[in-house]
């Protein structure tokens, strides 16, 4: 019998109890679906066939000896390539990490190993997470699983791509700025930024460290619910970590929270938003509104800087966090260097792609003397505001609801042109990343050409359980 | 349009031990005046005596007790060097003898 690799993660952990069929089996369907079809998708990277297995088959016999099981037990997972595992490449789609083996475990494959998850292989994304596309991969092209001339979004396009195609049940994403939720709506799946701090960020390699997030895609709420619960909590290694309980969001899943509050933000729908995006959250408030929900304006009235504050932060930030890749201990040195400033200098010219110098040359502009106070400070002055903003609403409504993206997935080479038409299609989602707070994307409905249109979700931080329910209804209040 | 000239792509190129060619220094030149104009919008906003935020830290700084624990080693942490000897990192000769 052919196993459905389409299945959620929660008919799958039943078909496991049940021995419908075997952990091996299922990730056997698995790498025979990424065998035929990730050659023309290019969702992956990597691929680590024997360990898969290996770990499969050591689910399998626990099971089979009645030994306890971790809660995803059995089931295959997709890591993005920013993450580390232990003896298996990090490449960060980079040339200049192409050979970069991980001698450690990131805490959130330590955590997915706790739990019997079966770790397949990792995924493609816009190189060291800059991008919204995964155009700006160094290493190869990533298609959207619904059009194959379009983009699957990104950072995380490799992940979410994974996960639409029905190639895996799981992935794990990160997310600066949208990474998750913007390539979630573009292929069609369900993704999750975590609050900041709650899940560990040992063993991601740093983009923007005051705004990465590592978070989970799936096909549904629940898989996403499952995977968070398996990786957040606090990590002694991570000094940003919350000391903050995670609560079971599991339990009350099914369960719509009770006088259930929606704040519609009035800047999210005003500018160009396509009709047919603006058309699903119309029909989305409504069917809220039957259900029981109160459904309040809200204004948010910083979101118009929320974009420049978060290039000039992130771009700093990238720009000191990438200054250790310098051909001295990761990887890639340029050949025949004439002293040692000439090898960094060579090194990361030759390593390095277009968009990531881009963001590092904005990054030290703006923290250069002279610039340092009007950019980077200024930006950090502008991130309290947005903080307040959100504060503010958050003391009239439990979530706020918005489009993910202004427009569905685009055509190939359509902004790789123009760095800021790029950056804007992330404008419904910076103002998370820069409020620390949780935020997810799920499918509701599709364009006219059947592009997923992806609608998003806010919670106050730490959050995460209501905001899972609330997810969890909007589900199904799908057609 | 704010005026990037190629020289001060070439100023902050070097600042960040990156190089580029003629063609790429245009463009980034030319890029670079576009995402400095945009992100000039938040010079309308009055910030006067509004403390910054740098990090979401929900906590005050994360302590913990001074104790010998195992690390990753060196050998490890040397794996991936494109040059190493011994317990090093080789890198080109710092100091040029005349």
């Amino acid at each position: 019998m052919a196993i459905e690799t389409g299945k959620t993660t929660k008919e799958m952990l039943a078909a496991l109890q049940r021995g419908d069929f075997t952990s091996e089996a299922l990730t056997r369907a698995c790498l025979d679906e990424i065998r035929e079809r990730d050659e023309a998708l290019g969702a992956f990277l990597s691929i680590d066939e024997a360990e898969a297995l290996a770990a499969a088959r050591e689910t399998d016999r626990k099971r089979a000896a009645g030994e306890p099981l971790g809660s995803l037990a059995g089931v295959p997972i997709a890591i993005k390539d920013n993450i580390n595992i232990t003896g298996r490449k990090t490449t960060c789609a980079s040339k200049i990490l192409e050979a970069f083996v991980s001698p450690y475990d990131a805490s959130v494959i330590a955590k997915l190993r706790e739990a019997d998850a079966i770790l397949i292989g990792k995924t493609n994304m816009d190189e060291f997470a800059m991008g919204s596309s995964t155009e700006f991969s160094g290493l190869q092209k990533t298609r959207n699983p619904v059009d194959p001339e379009r983009v699957p979004g990104g950072s995380s396009g490799g992940s979410t791509a994974a996960v639409g195609a029905d190639l895996v049940p799981l992935a794990l994403g990160s997310s600066t700025g949208g990474s998750i939720r913007q390539p979630a709506a573009f292929c069609g799946v369900t993704g999750l930024k975590p609050t900041y701090g709650r899940v560990s960020r040992f063993g991601l390699v740093a983009y923007g460290s005051s705004l990465d997030q590592i978070g989970p895609i799936a096909r549904d709420v629940d898989g996403v619910a499952r995977l968070f619960q398996v990786i957040a909590g606090h990590c002694e290694r991570d000094s940003t970590s919350a000391r903050v309980a995670t609560a079971d969001v599991l339990a009350d899943l099914e369960t719509p929270p009770a006088g259930l509050k929606v704040g519609l933000p009035v800047e999210f729908s005003s500018g160009d938003v396509q009709p047919e995006i603006k058309a699903a959250m119309a029909k989305l408030v409504a069917r809220l509104e039957e259900a029981g929900a109160e459904i309040v304006e809200v204004s948010l009235p910083h979101t118009e800087y929320a974009i420049p504050a978060y290039y000039l932060l992130a771009t700093a930030e990238a720009s000191s966090n990438l200054a250790r890749f310098d051909g001295v201990r990761y990887t890639h040195r340029t050949a025949d260097a004439a002293n040692l400033r000439d090898m960094y200098v060579r090194s990361r010219s030759e390593g390095f792609g277009i968009e990531v110098k881009r963001r590092i040359l904005l990054g030290t502009y703006c923290l250069s003397s002279g610039y340092y106070e009007g950019y980077y400070l200024n930006a950090q002055r502008v991130r309290t505001k947005i903080i307040e903003d959100y504060r503010a609403a958050f003391a009239k409504v439990d979530v706020l609801l918005a489009p993910t993206t202004p427009t569905t997935a685009f055509p190939f080479g359509d902004r790789t042109d123009d760095p800021m038409s790029m950056y804007l299609s992330d404008i419904f989602t910076v103002t998370a990343n820069l409020a620390g707070i949780p935020a997810m994307s799920l499918p509701y409905g599709a364009d006219g050409d059947g592009l997923p249109i992806g609608l998003q979700l806010m919670g106050n931080h730490f959050q995460e359980a209501h905001l899972l329910r609330t997810a969890r209804l909007v589900e199904t209040l799908r057609d | 349009m704010s005026d990037i000239s190629k020289e001060t792509v070439a100023h902050y190129a070097k600042l960040a031990n990156l190089q580029f060619d003629d063609s790429e220094a245009e463009l980034l030149a030319r890029q670079l005046g576009s995402i400095l104009d945009h992100v000039a919008k938040i010079g309308e906003l009055d910030l006067e005596g509004v403390p910054a935020t740098s990090s979401i830290l929900h906590d005050a700084t994360a302590f913990r007790e001074d104790e010998p624990r195992a690390s990753l080693g060196t050998q490890a942490a040397l794996q991936n060097a494109p040059d190493t000897e011994s317990d090093h990192f080789l890198v080109p000769k710092v100091i040029q003898v005349k």
